[in-house]
């Protein structure tokens, strides 16, 4: 019984916000959340490498678009369903990240880093001549009609995503909770204690780039149907590598819900943002928001409530 | 007695620079054994070797009957081979308590059942003698504490050899008379102990059999006073 607490409270809030949004009764709503909630994904997976495992990945633009360009080569050629979609677009950035996962064993702190920066840079490069997929002028893509309960596409792709952000909280809870999770935080800690304390450090950085990898491609399977037109530059923005490191860090790093709390407060802000004023100053705010909380609250805000929360007690 | 541990003809080269030069030595099982010799003589660097922090680039390591030389270093632990870190490397963000989860988890978890981790930790702590710091994070311990949680966190794994590399450096000769019963106690648990350490008195007082490096290469083994008379060790430490 309470190992299905997690899953009622995940259908739960799946419910809650699919009533929220249908009271609102504006389809931007849907594209907002969706965005929101596509970050809720991105954060949680970065922070399974970044946070729990302290390997920070700059390079979350290759994983997304991993999953993006899987998904729209498959639908160009194949029309699969969107879920076959997400699933091939999971497995393909997984793949990705398997192989980005040997590079930890020569490259560790800012070097691997940089090196998954140079992966964004290396694939964008593929895909800016890969003809098939449109290049780099892109291409365009039809959206399948929408299918019963759904009253349009955009409602179905925002629940899809609903669904995807909180399947990777849970697995995030799960594995932070688990041996696993206490494995990777050896590793964070001190790499070489950790392998001299009998933990396989190379199997669970493996198990980390993939499973992180995985959760990013998954989310970028349903960007070609959310936008409509792929084009490189997009899809491989610089704002999926900044929004992806620095809504953990806001949040609180060392546990699930960081990731949460710091995609839906600086994802909204973003949104309310590229409304009233431009969606040129979104990199602006994360950029003050982060050196706020990096000199303030480096432990993010739950680091913040923990320790007021310590403070009250004693 | 049988040997534990064996160490046949292992060379190290650090680039040009020979590290070790065709070490050999044979630890029994249960003993307590030294490991001697002046600063960068490669007393460290065989015991990276040993515990698989480093691959030799020569010669063969057996341990329990078993060779060892190409196993990765989680799996000589798992094997039964722990290490202390000469500078202690605790997992910071964890409590002293969770320290111990991880060698139990990951390295022990033959011997005791991932749900009895924690009572097991605690229990540990009660033999060492920082049961009271148990929720403590290993920032805010005392340097003695410290060294303290690294042989903790080393017997968690519940090793049958423990290769202690100066867990006594810079403490008070107050602080050492309290390292030293700990590291009698657990060997007459049974566990071999390697010992590599500066100060000579507690060395000397603990070891049954000492080997002396210099410069890479074995000069002497016997028991502390043969090493001590030995005109070579003389040599090594005080020059002609």
């Amino acid at each position: 019984m309470k190992k299905t607490i997690p899953l009622w409270v995940g259908l739960g809030v799946v419910l809650a916000a699919l009533v929220l949004a249908r009271l609102v009764g504006n389809r931007y709503v849907y594209f907002a959340g969706y965005v929101i909630l596509q970050y809720v994904v991105l954060a949680t997976a970065w922070n399974v490498l970044g946070g729990y495992t302290g390997y920070v990945n700059f390079g979350t633009a290759a994983f997304f678009a991993m999953g993006v360009y899987t998904a729209l080569a498959l639908s160009m050629a194949v029309h699969a369903p969107l879920p076959l979609l997400i699933l091939a677009g999971g497995l393909s950035a997984g793949l990705l990240g398997l192989g980005i996962g040997y590079l930890t064993l020569r490259l560790r702190g800012v070097f691997f880093s940089i090196a998954t920066l140079a992966l964004s840079v290396v694939l964008q490069t593929v895909a800016m001549n890969w003809e098939y997929v449109g290049g780099a002028k892109g291409v365009s893509i039809i959206r399948p009609k929408p299918m019963a309960p759904f009253a349009d596409y955009a409602e179905y792709l925002f629940v899809v995503m609903l669904v995807l952000a909180v399947a990777s909280v849970m697995l995030a809870r799960w594995i932070q909770n688990s041996w696993i999770g206490r494995g990777l935080a050896a590793i964070r800690d001190n790499e070489e204690a950790a392998e001299c304390m009998g933990v396989p450090t190379l199997r669970l950085k493996l198990f980390a780039t993939t499973a992180s990898g995985f959760l990013m491609g998954m989310s970028g399977a349903p960007y070609p149907y959310y936008v409509g037109l792929v084009e490189p530059v997009s899809a491989f923005s610089l704002d999926y590598a900044v929004n992806s490191l620095a809504m953990p860090m806001i949040g609180g790093t060392t546990t699930w819900i960081g990731p949460i709390v710091g995609a839906f407060l600086l994802g909204s802000a973003q949104q309310v943002a590229t409304v009233t004023i431009s969606s040129e100053v979104n990199l602006l705010i994360v950029g003050i928001v982060l050196v706020a909380f990096v000199l303030l609250a480096p432990q993010g805000i739950v680091g913040l409530v923990q320790r007021l929360g310590r403070r009250r007690r004693a | 007695m049988a040997a534990l541990l064996e160490v046949r003809g292992v060379t190290k080269r650090f680039g040009g620079f020979r590290a070790l030069n065709d070490v050999s030595l044979e630890v029994r099982e249960g003993e307590r054994f030294g490991l001697i010799g002046p600063n960068g003589s490669g007393k460290t660097t065989l015991i990276n070797c040993i515990s698989g922090a480093l691959r030799t680039d020569g010669g063969a390591l057996v341990f329990r009957g078993k060779n060892i030389t190409t196993l990765a270093a989680h799996q000589r632990t798992r094997l039964g081979i722990a290490r202390s870190f000469q500078i202690p490397r605790p997992f910071t963000s964890m409590t002293v308590l969770e320290n111990l989860c991880i060698p139990l988890e990951y390295a022990a978890s033959a011997q005791v059942p991932r749900s009895a981790a924690a009572s097991e930790a605690m229990e540990i702590l009660r033999v060492i003698g920082l049961d009271a710091k148990a929720q403590a994070r290993p920032g805010d311990l005392t340097q003695i504490d410290m060294r303290k949680l690294e042989l903790a966190r080393a017997m968690a794994a519940k090793p049958r050899l423990l290769i202690s590399d100066e867990a006594m450096a810079g403490l008070s000769s107050a602080e050492v008379d309290a390292i030293l019963p700990i590291l009698f106690a657990l060997n007459e648990r049974g566990i071999t102990i390697i010992m590599i350490e500066h100060i000579m008195r507690a060395v000397m007082r603990f070891s049954q059999r000492i080997a002396v490096l210099d410069a890479g290469e074995k000069i002497a083994e016997g028991t502390p006073e043969e090493v001590v008379n030995n005109k070579r060790v003389e040599k090594a430490y005080l020059g002609e």
